[in-house]
Formats: structure tokens, sequence, C-alpha cells
């Protein structure tokens, strides 16, 4: 009994639509619509999936670049382990040694250049 | 007039009842009288009237805007007074008290589900209510049995 009266307000909830009228008329509806144009301005239009999908793996490939030169840079252009001193000709000359040069190979190399 | 105003203002010519009623399903309490409403969502049938692309059917878009503009008025009138008024008269030949609180019943659901039960009580099918609240059709026949369950457990409870 109690659930044929919970399938009956169930189906009368559905009648409802079925039965529902606006009582406006033509020229009072038209007011309605005028003043709703009148007082609201239409927003931008939202991209849709497709181009917000496309605008994500942009976004994230160049962020994913970015990520890389960073990564890149700091490794490959890392700042000078220390810095050697090595006298050619009697003079001195400091330079930034990175990778673990040493003296004697960097004298090596001045020396070729020269000669 | 440009072409876009006229569109718009034939669309709703076409489903001024379907607008009506679903305002005067929502009860907001005396501070919001269903023209009020109609009103604004017409505002807001307008603001995002670029939007529709014709995708889902007039119907279906109408009916979601309509029913997330009321919903967040709803929020707004909250703390007000609910009042029984709103109801159309013609719109219902059996006891009216009766209705109002199957409504109330319905109305103490989650929102998503009151949304759902509403859209179905509305006449929209599964594919729409699924489009409209952005979930599944699957999910959507899911949660509306279990809120029709919850519903009738909490309608014999009453009794």
């Amino acid at each position: 009994m109690e659930n044929r009266d919970f399938e009956k307000q169930w189906n009368n909830c559905k009648e409802v639509y079925a039965k529902a009228k606006c009582p406006l008329g033509n020229n009072e509806l038209e007011e309605f619509i005028n003043r709703a144009m009148m007082e609201t301005q239409h927003t931008a239009a939202k991209p849709n999936a497709k181009s917000r999908r496309l605008w994500v793996w942009s976004i994230s490939a160049v962020a994913a670049c970015m990520a890389m030169l960073l990564v890149v840079n700091t490794v490959v252009a890392k700042p000078a382990d220390e810095f050697q001193r090595i006298t050619i000709d009697g003079q001195e000359i400091i330079f930034a040694c990175n990778n673990g040069c040493s003296p004697e190979n960097t004298v090596e190399m001045f020396n070729s250049i020269i000669k | 007039m440009d072409n876009s105003e006229q569109r718009f203002k034939e669309m709703i010519c076409r489903h001024k009842d379907f607008i009506w009623h679903i305002c005067s399903s929502y009860r907001m309490g005396a501070a919001w009288e269903v023209s009020d409403m109609f009103q604004e969502v017409l505002c807001m049938l307008w603001r995002y009237y670029p939007q529709f692309d014709g995708r889902s059917g007039e119907r279906t878009w109408i009916y979601k805007v309509a029913n997330n503009t009321l919903i967040s008025l709803k929020r707004r009138a909250a703390n007000r007074q609910q009042t029984d008024d709103a109801i159309p008269e013609g719109c219902y030949n059996d006891d009216k008290t009766e209705y109002n609180d199957f409504m109330r019943l319905i109305e103490t659901l989650e929102e998503k589900d009151y949304s759902i039960v509403k859209a179905h009580l509305d006449g929209f099918d599964y594919a729409e209510i699924a489009q409209m609240v952005e979930i599944s059709v699957a999910a959507v026949s899911m949660r509306l049995s279990r809120a029709k369950q919850k519903l009738r457990k909490m309608y014999e409870d009453g009794k």
C-alpha cells in the first residue's frame, strides 16, 4: 500500500511537468525577454573540449621543454668546480676548470696552441 | 534587431511553458516570485546563449542553465522561509499539500541527485540527463535508482 502511494506521488510529479503553462501573454513575454537582453551581457564562448585538450598539451610540451633545458643547462654548463693557476713563460694564467682537468694537461694544451 | 536576438526570442517563445515550469517547481520563499525567477533565468540564458553550440538539444541546454541558475538562487534564499504558493494553479489535480510534502522530500537529496531526479520527473531521458549533469548514462541510471530507493524509504518512514 505504502509502495503504491510512493509510486503514485512519483508519477504525479511527472504529470505536473506535462500540465505546466506559462501565464504570460505575448507582450509580457516580449518585455521579459527585452529586459533580459538589456540587463545582461553575453559571456565569451568557452573553448570546446578539443581545443582545451590542445591547449593543455601545448602548455605541457612547452613546460617539458623548459624543464629539459634547465636540466641540460645545469648539468652541461655547470659552474666551475675549481680554479687552476698555471704559469707559461713566466706569466700566470688563472682559469676555471671543469670536468677534472689538471694543470699538466692544460699546460700541454696551451703549449700546443702556442706552437 | 540582429539575427541572434531574433533566434533567442523564438527559442524562448517555443519553450516558455517549460521554463515557467522549471521556475515554478523551485520553491524559494516569499522573496522570490516565479516571475522573478523566470526573469533571472532569461538573463542567464541570454548571457550564455553564445555558448549554445547545438550539440545538446535546446530543451536540454535550457534546462541545464535554468537549473544551475535556480540552484544558486536557492542557495542564496536558503535561510528564508519556503512557501507553498509557487506551484502553478491548475497544474495538479490532487492535494497540493501532499505534492508539496513529496517535493520537500526530494529537496532533501544531495544537489546532484536532486538535479537528476528532477530532470527525470521533468521528462528527460537518461542520455539527456547524462549530458546535463556531465556523468555517464550508466551513472545516471544508478544514481536515479539509489535516489528513488532513498526517497521511498524516507517516504515510508515519514508516514
